[in-house]
């Protein structure tokens, strides 16, 4: 097969001939020698051909399984007898293993200027490759590519001599040095300018073969002048190493301006960990005050290139490290929720965090929670892997700020030997339903974690915290519908909520029409499901024709929340009473409302009254809620329902509880106002009530329970419909936790009381 | 003379049921009292004209068909309201009725009970019950899914049939349809039985009525085979269907010996209509089966029922549910033809065992095939055919309604319109929003009330 091939760019010299490209092989073969093709002949070049690693062409072609590995960078130096004929083209012949050859032609530059701008951040390979010359030439263009000459000073340190691979200026006083060492033995290398700089240690992939071992020491540094050069300044590089100071000459005249130009020309040749690695420092020390928006803009969009090629996954066997991710949740512009599994040994590991281009890092390790994997745990076990625990599963919220478009963020695995791993995790775009951005959090944990409470407090609960908390208000005021003739000073506002079903409207209707007292009161119906809205409105029209019981029908304009409908619903109330209504809870008998309202009004300090509810087979739904230790859950608190399901035993005086339900629940609206309504923390509905019950209390009011008065209540029939219950469970846990964090003390208080 | 409103959920014109057949003989017969009577009945096409749901059918288009082509079965709700409201009242409005007697809901809607309570809270509603379907979703035969009877309905057992509706499903179908019957002033039970199972579900005892339906005068005496004949020959009549227990007495047939079949007969009448193919293709073969004494003789006229009746000597209703109080019993007894039946529901109430027929033990083939050997004796059948009390007249049963609805008249004509709710909280400063009068209703109770006394 024809292999592809690129010439980037051809040197004719004095009498020497440059070439830089690449070549991929295709079908087995692989490149042999090279010729150069002429008029006098083909003159064979393989004996001046060098390959180097080209991590760019391997991601271009990394379809292929193999090419990563491998050197498609094509280098060739050698010292002609005669000048090449000017004439601006270059021709060669591949010759390949398999005896096809590839022929390819290219311009042939012989300006020098370009030859220096081509070779910056080049250095190393053409060190290598002007070894290849004559002594003369190589000093010649060592000058031209502003390259220190290896006999004045490195040739006296008796060792290999750190190589410089770029010099920049990246702000009129910073100075960017990246450069690398042969000598794995050096463990340090200072640089000294006029002022001091630091400089970081990282391994570089496209150094590794065949130029370094694993081992080899790159540097990157960044220096700080007092003040910027003069024009005709001579800068000079002290290097460090070994106790040995020597000076580094630098042509770096005229090469401030454009060092970021430079820099993404270095860059090109690297692979995206270094990159990022050189791209971080330099975001360390280049705030962006200090640099052009231009080349802040350049610098992000290089960062966020070198991130989308990063690996999504952190797999170094050699080195006993595997961190993959299985859930990456970005939680409406707060933050990223992680779930997946990793394999860090903390003897090599020293950190890991979680990085955002142009933003900080977050350590992420110390804070998050591990699970048991047993799937992981098995397969890495029949892989024969070492396995320090079985719980490899992790959880973490990371609460970073995530600006709107950021399509990928990145995790550091940060190595105690210097060596610094990145994988990339890619952001989806956040779904506008915040339940549906609720929806894997909540799925993503067992609630028989044995760290449950903390795995609340620091993860999921931080995060649908911030999930719930960025959802949208709706676009504009509610729509309110009137129907029939509104009750002329009604004593009680009927606040039901309608999610799923609304056929509950007719069925309420039908024990509504009879009862005079509920017919003179204000009923409001508040639709907090945009798919049913339109439909209800429409059955209302004919139901409210047909039973001549005057309501209105509120409609939010979206999914707000149980407790959210009620608050719009009470906000519209025109009762001096409010009577919070689920759609399924059904009187029994005419009279149950004015009998609630007399009972208010008679007990001693009434904060809220409540009947008692019963379930459609008569057995006890609702006779006051008491607060009770979940073990299971950790310990939270709970509402049980004490006597649920079983038989309906006598009525009773008034009883006093310290929560009940708010399926049917009446206070008064100056206290409902006075309170703000239900909490809108809690999700989907759930504890707004004890919640309300706990603040009535603490208010110094008492909550009573009425178990002479009897509605029926089809528990949870609308709820259901939310289907999917594993979640939902979950979502009840967290509920019950947000609860609990802000009840704890008052109901442990209460409870001990009692 | 009273304006009566009977409303039915079928016209004879459209086809025949018993419901309906009933509903519209009581009609007939008021009319003929000089009484005028408006008949409704409800038609299963949608109207064919815009804007309305009625048509007229009927004698001089002098009925009024109702068109109802969609609803729900559940709940017997009326889907389009406004064919209530709007419709069914102007009705109202322009008939005036002093009484309203509804023959059934089904296909109708429940609202409408509602409707005429709101036109007037003097106006008496009667509602005579036919079946089980407010009780049971099993077509109101109060037999399981399973084939059990079925004993008492409830919520989780009502699941447990139709898994497909929740028990809530079932409480609230309670609630609704109890939030409308319990508007009905008086129940017309045809039967004792029946009137129990309503009171069991939660009617009140006072609205409970036990009203026979009323048979035509009875034919004259025509010539008959003689009693050793007769008692030999057996009939059955009606729907062959599964439930009025057609294959149980095929199969009671075949559990008898050859020799005791060979002394009897048993002409089958009734249409095979509304059956299944594998239903109508299995009684094909059982009844070829027993080809010897059973002869399918096809469906019937109501005009040659006394003809037919006439050829056999004992009618067999082996009726596998309750029933209520099925016609084919009055009829019989009509004719002076003594009944055997199964010893459950309306069928056991209405046959005297032993005096006026037999009973078998319900559901068993084999107690009925007993039974018929039994029967097949000339003393015995002239006994029971003697121990028949003549059933209820179409005009005895009228005029056991009329008084009733006087009843009913006299006591609703007490009530005033229920009171505009008034403001509950104190009142608001004058000026700051004083509601509308209430709109007045047609006051129309009273005069209605003095003509019913004025007829009695």
């Amino acid at each position: 097969m024809t292999p592809s091939s690129c010439i980037d760019f051809a040197f004719a010299g004095q009498d020497s001939l440059f070439v830089f490209g690449w070549l991929v092989e295709r079908g087995g073969a692989v490149l042999q020698g090279v010729q150069l093709r002429g008029e006098a002949g083909p003159i064979d070049l393989a004996g001046h051909l060098y390959r180097f690693p080209r991590p760019d062409v391997a991601s271009l072609w990394a379809q292929d399984d193999e090419t990563v590995a491998r050197d498609y960078g094509v280098g060739i130096a050698v010292q002609l007898e005669q000048p090449l004929r000017a004439d601006g083209r270059l021709a060669l012949s591949f010759v390949l293993s398999d005896g096809t050859s590839s022929e390819i032609e290219a311009a042939l530059s012989t300006d020098e200027d370009r030859f220096a701008e081509f070779v910056a951040g080049q250095a190393d390979r053409l060190e290598r490759l002007f070894a290849a010359l004559d002594e003369t030439e190589a000093r010649r263009l060592r000058n031209v590519a502003g390259l220190p000459d290896p006999d004045q000073a490195d040739a006296a340190l008796g060792f290999p001599a750190p190589q410089i691979d770029l010099v920049c200026f990246l702000t009129a006083t910073t100075l960017l040095v990246i450069g690398h060492s042969l000598d794995p033995e050096i463990e340090a290398i200072g640089v000294r300018m006029r002022a001091n700089g630091t400089l970081l240690r990282f391994r570089r992939a496209d150094l590794r073969q065949p130029m370094a071992s694993e081992g080899a020491g790159c540097f990157v540094g960044l220096v700080t002048l007092e003040s910027p050069p003069a024009a005709d300044e001579e800068l000079v590089l002290y290097l460090s190493a070994k106790t040995t100071l020597w000076p580094k000459p630098l042509g770096l005249a005229g090469s401030t301006a454009n060092g970021f130009a430079a820099l993404e020309r270095h860059l090109q040749v690297s692979d995206p960990n270094t990159q990022l690695v050189i791209l971080e420092e330099v975001a360390r020390a280049t705030p962006h005050w200090q640099i052009t928006a231009a080349d802040a803009l350049r610098l992000g969009a290089l960062w966020r290139a070198a991130v989308h090629r990063l690996p999504t996954t952190v797999d170094r066997a050699d080195l006993g490290l595997r961190l993959i991710t299985d859930l990456v949740h970005p939680v409406g512009g707060q933050g990223v929720f992680l779930v997946g599994w990793a394999l860090l040994d903390r003897d090599v590991v020293r950190s890991v965090s979680f990085r955002v281009p142009e933003s900080p890092e977050v350590e992420i390790w110390r804070d998050w929670i591990s699970h048991q994997r047993p799937d992981v745990w098995q397969a890495l076990k029949r892989e024969g892997a070492h396995l320090p625990s079985d719980e490899l599963g992790f959880t973490c919220f990371v609460g970073q700020p995530i600006a709107r478009g950021q399509k990928s963020a990145y995790l550091v695995v940060h190595c105690r030997s210097g060596l610094s791993l990145r994988m990339k995790l890619d952001l989806p775009a956040a779904p506008h339903d915040p339940v549906e951005t609720l929806r894997p959090i909540l799925s993503s944990f067992n609630p028989a974690h044995r760290d449950l409470r903390a795995l609340l407090d620091r993860h999921i609960g931080p995060a649908v915290q911030a999930a719930w908390s960025v959802r949208k208000r709706p676009a504009g005021e509610p729509v309110v519908a009137e129907f029939g003739a509104p009750a002329a000073n009604p004593e009680v506002s009927l606040v039901i909520p309608l999610y799923g079903r609304f056929d509950f409207i007719e069925f309420q209707m039908t024990q509504f029409v009879d009862d005079p007292f509920v017919r003179g009161s204000d009923i409001i119906y508040v639709v907090d499901d945009p798919a049913i809205y339109d439909q209800t409105r429409q059955a209302c029209l004919e139901v409210s024709r047909f039973f001549e019981v005057p309501f209105r029908l509120v409609y939010a304009r979206r999914n707000a929340g149980f407790a959210a409908a009620t608050n719009l619903g009470a906000s519209l109330a025109r009762g001096r009473y409010i009577l919070m209504m689920n759609s399924d809870v059904m009187p029994k008998r005419p009279g149950w409302l004015d009998e609630l309202v007399a009972a208010h009004r008679a007990l001693p300090d009434p904060g809220a009254v409540a009947p008692k509810l019963i379930y459609e087979d008569g057995s006890v739904q609702h006779a006051g809620m008491q607060f009770m230790r979940m073990p299971a859950w950790g310990g939270l608190w709970v509402n049980d329902h004490p006597h649920k399901g079983q038989p309906n035993l006598a009525a009773a005086e008034p009883v006093e509880f310290l929560a009940l339900t708010g399926a049917c629940l009446l206070l008064r609206t100056t206290l409902w106002r006075e309170l703000d309504g239900l909490s809108e923390d809690y999700i989907i509905g759930d504890f707004e009530d004890s919640d309300l019950c706990l603040r009535i209390l603490e208010g110094g009011r008492r909550n009573w329970l009425l178990p002479a008065i009897e509605l029926y209540h089809l528990e949870r029939q609308s709820q259901d419909r939310i289907g999917d219950t594993e979640w939902r469970r979950n979502l009840s846990l967290y509920n019950c936790w947000m609860h609990t964090r802000r009840w704890d003390e008052a109901i442990a208080r209460r409870v001990e009381a009692r | 003379m009273t304006r009566i409103l009977i409303i039915s959920h079928g016209h004879p014109d459209l086809g025949v049921g018993g419901g309906e057949i009933a509903a519209y003989r009581q009609c007939q017969e008021l009319r003929a009292l000089g009484h005028e009577v408006l008949f409704m009945g409800r038609a299963p096409t949608p109207s064919r004209r815009g804007g309305t749901v009625f048509s007229v059918c009927g004698a001089d288009a002098g009925d009024v068909l109702f068109h109802s082509p969609d609803f729900d079965h559940f709940l017997f709700r009326q889907p389009a309201k406004w064919a209530v409201y709007k419709d069914f009242r102007s009705l109202l409005e322009r008939f005036a009725p002093d009484v309203v007697h509804f023959h059934h809901y089904v296909h109708l809607g429940l609202e409408l009970i509602r409707e005429v309570r709101k036109y007037s809270v003097r106006v008496p509603i009667l509602l005579t019950l036919h079946e089980y379907l407010a009780i049971c979703h099993n077509h109101g035969q109060m037999v399981k899914t399973d084939g059990r009877l079925c004993d008492r309905a409830g919520p989780v057992d009502c699941h447990g049939c139709f898994p497909q509706h929740s028990p809530e499903d079932f409480f609230l179908r309670e609630m609704f349809i109890k939030s409308y019957v319990g508007l009905v002033d008086a129940f017309v039970c045809p039967s004792r039985f029946l009137l129990e199972r309503y009171a069991q579900w939660g009617l009140s005892r006072d609205k409970l009525h036990c009203i026979e339906n009323g048979q035509p005068d009875a034919p004259a005496e025509a010539a008959a085979p003689p009693a050793d004949i007769l008692c030999r020959r057996f009939g059955f009549f009606g729907q062959l269907s599964e439930l009025k227990g057609v294959p149980l007495l095929l199969q009671a047939v075949r559990d008898l010996a050859e020799d005791a079949r060979a002394r009897i007969e048993v002409d089958i009448h009734g249409t095979l209509t509304h059956q299944s193919e594998a239903f109508k293709e299995r009684f094909a073969a059982e009844t070829a089966a027993v080809a010897d004494c059973v002869r399918y003789q096809g469906p019937y006229r109501p005009a040659d029922l006394p003809a037919l009746m006439r050829r056999v000597g004992w009618v067999v209703v082996p009726s596998v549910w309750w029933e209520n109080s099925p016609l084919v019993i009055q009829e019989a007894f009509n004719h002076g033809r003594p009944v055997i039946c199964g010893n459950i529901g309306g069928p056991a109430e209405k046959v005297a065992d032993g005096v006026s027929g037999l009973h078998f033990i319900a559901r068993n083939a084999r107690d009925l095939a007993a039974r018929m050997q039994t029967a097949a004796d000339p003393g015995l059948w002239t006994r029971l055919r003697d121990g028949i009390r003549s059933p209820l007249s179409i005009r005895a049963a009228t005029e056991t309604h009329l008084a009733l609805y006087q009843r009913l008249a006299e006591s609703r004509a007490k009530l005033e319109p229920p009171p505009q709710p008034e403001p509950q909280s104190r009142p608001v400063p004058a000026g700051a929003g004083a509601s509308a009068p209430a709109p007045l209703r047609k006051p129309l109770g009273r005069a209605a009330a003095a003509r019913l006394a004025l007829h009695s």
